[in-house]
């Protein structure tokens, strides 16, 4: 089972143009249940992607921690914090895919640095890749990809390695229904394998899910338990 | 012990630079280029100096020549070695037989014994017969021609008795080697005359110290060139080449900057791929190793391409462009042969020269982005 995520009076500023600081995260104090599903929705540009990032440890707080385990994961620094990137998987809301490798070649980008023979590796890529049907696109160029598979192609990288924490960034956006559901079962597939697993979203597809264990809602930078 | 080959970084690496296949071409192509053009030429000045340097050590202490308002003349030889054989210092005195002719292709130096570098006995032949002749590699015409025709004071026609060792190509490219008889009649000598004197001291200190009594000793006007004086005018001929060999390096010097800074440019364009694998797990070490792979598979060809393209153009006989092109030589070029220490320390050059300059463009731009937070790289997306 993964650990609970703590965060502990995280709070995050930017400095503007007109060198005024803006707060986007005010003071977050909040509890992310080990091997649970988490929904954070919210208006648009209030915070919910600076968030995540700094749940995985992309971007630091301005104050205040990220906790799990005990250990103040958003505190370390170098190389202790490619250790906790690799324990992560995380779905980005724009993708961020390599345009001109193919999609098994993005998936596999956070198996490289963990030294896998070859073989293993295309068979992890191959199988994430197959868990969100797209093994049949497996050697097609990222650019030649619709928006949908190019987001399935972002959650199955996420996926690739059996992370314990899972972010994923509007995972539904550019989804059908039946596409949108079984990125869902496949998260839900995520959790009992002892995941905890953060979506932010404003789909209400995803917000009437039974699947969410914890709906969250930023406003004006601070979070609130809804359900 | 793990397969390299298997190593999923190392064909990452490898598969990050086929992504764009022409990229890869040109500049493996360029950084071929910039290495065989500077190699090259410092290679032909390496061979050639080393080359003539064994030459030279092997050549006479002092050479006379007598002179008059008309140029040279022959020397008489027993007046002539009983004189210098009277001074002190002298060790050995003997006279030469040698002279300038027309060949087929062009001038031919004829001489009747060979002075080769030290060791190399086998290039050094015995008299030919009367109406033989053995020839240097440079004065071949071709491999079924049997005869050669020479005009000196008189115009003869010898046949070929064999070319001389390839080896020794550096002392012997165009010489002829004729029966002494035959060379008189040739050059115009008198019996009983020499084209100059040789002469070995027991000490290089003793080259100029006894140039005033040879030249008291002899009753004629002479002129005494050293040993010495000769290394002084190759050592001056050697730095000619070096400036040559500086000049058609500067090309390839600016290309190199070029380079660099293409590179540089490359490698601050890739940062957002670089916070992408940074957003995956890789750490620094990961990323600077992997810029690494990808800079050694891309350098480490080119530059070895370019260094055996720079070696067999000077070291394959045959190859006379470098010849012709920095040092204007004409017809066939002597061969050159390796000097082990001189030609790796040039290698040596060469690669620093071109690969460290690449990698350094390559790794230190990468290190600079790898080490920035990885939040910079994400910068606009969404909130």
């Amino acid at each position: 089972m993964s650990a609970a995520i703590e965060c502990q009076h995280v709070s995050l500023e930017r400095r503007r143009h007109n060198r005024q600081t803006l707060c986007i995260l005010n003071d977050i104090t909040v509890v992310f249940n080990g091997s649970s599903m988490n929904l954070i929705s919210g208006p648009t540009g209030v915070g919910k992607t600076s968030l995540l990032h700094i749940l995985a440890g992309l971007l630091r707080p301005s104050s205040g921690q990220v906790v799990v385990d005990g250990q103040p994961v958003s505190r370390w620094t170098g190389i202790h914090r490619s250790r906790w990137r690799r324990r992560v998987g995380i779905a980005f809301q724009h993708h961020h895919l390599i345009e001109d490798l193919t999609a098994l070649e993005n998936v596999l980008v956070p198996l490289i640095p963990l030294c896998l023979n070859i073989r293993e590796l295309r068979r992890l890529g191959r199988q994430a890749l197959t868990e969100l049907d797209l093994a049949a696109l497996a050697g097609e160029k990222i650019q030649f990809l619709s928006g949908g598979q190019r987001q399935r192609i972002n959650l199955a990288r996420a996926l690739v390695n059996r992370p314990k924490y899972i972010f994923v960034d509007e995972p539904t956006a550019h989804q059908d229904n039946a596409s949108a559901a079984m990125i869902i079962r496949r998260l839900v597939e995520a959790k009992k394998k002892m995941t905890t697993v953060i979506i932010v979203a404003h789909d209400p597809r995803v917000e009437a899910s039974d699947a969410i264990d914890a709906h969250f809602r930023l406003v004006d930078g601070k979070l609130s338990r809804v359900v | 012990m793990k397969n390299p080959m298997s190593d999923s970084r190392l064909i990452w690496s490898v598969r990050d630079v086929m992504r764009r296949p022409l990229e890869w071409f040109l500049l493996t192509a360029a950084l071929t280029l910039i290495t065989a053009i500077p190699a090259t030429a410092l290679l032909l000045v390496q061979g050639l100096t080393g080359a003539a340097t064994s030459i030279l050590a092997d050549s006479p202490s002092l050479v006379i020549r007598k002179i008059d308002p008309t140029g040279w003349e022959p020397v008489p030889v027993e007046q002539s070695l009983n004189a210098v054989g009277s001074v002190p210092g002298v060790l050995r005195a003997y006279t030469r037989i040698w002279g300038v002719v027309g060949g087929p292709k062009g001038p031919l130096t004829v001489v009747t014994a060979i002075s080769t570098p030290s060791g190399d006995h086998s290039a050094t032949p015995a008299h030919p017969k009367r109406g033989k002749v053995l020839i240097g590699p440079g004065a071949a015409t071709g491999s079924t021609v049997s005869q050669l025709t020479l005009n000196g004071q008189t115009t003869q026609t010898f046949q070929i008795d064999g070319v001389i060792n390839p080896k020794s190509a550096m002392a012997s490219h165009d010489l002829v080697v004729l029966n002494p008889l035959d060379a008189r009649r040739l050059l115009g000598l008198p019996d009983g005359y020499a084209s100059d004197i040789a002469i070995d001291v027991f000490h290089a200190g003793e080259e100029t110290a006894i140039i005033p009594d040879l030249a008291e000793a002899l009753p004629w006007p002479v002129r005494i060139t050293t040993r010495s004086e000769n290394l002084k005018f190759l050592s001056g001929s050697y730095a000619r080449h070096g400036g040559i060999a500086i000049i058609a390096t500067i090309p390839a010097l600016v290309a190199i900057c070029l380079l660099v800074a293409a590179t540089i440019r490359e490698q601050l364009e890739s940062r957002f791929e670089i916070g992408l694998l940074k957003a995956f797990g890789w750490s620094t070490a990961d990323i600077v190793r992997h810029f690494l792979f990808r800079a050694l598979f891309i350098g480490l060809p080119a530059v070895c391409l370019g260094m055996v393209i720079a070696y067999a153009s000077v070291f394959s006989p045959g190859v006379q462009w470098p010849g012709i092109l920095l040092f204007g030589w004409q017809g066939r070029a002597p061969a050159l042969y390796l000097n082990m220490g001189g030609t790796l320390l040039t290698l040596l050059q060469i690669a620093a020269l071109t690969l460290l300059p690449y990698l350094i463009a390559t790794l230190v731009p990468v290190l600079k982005v790898a080490t920035a937070d990885t939040h910079t790289y994400f910068e606009g997306d969404g909130r």
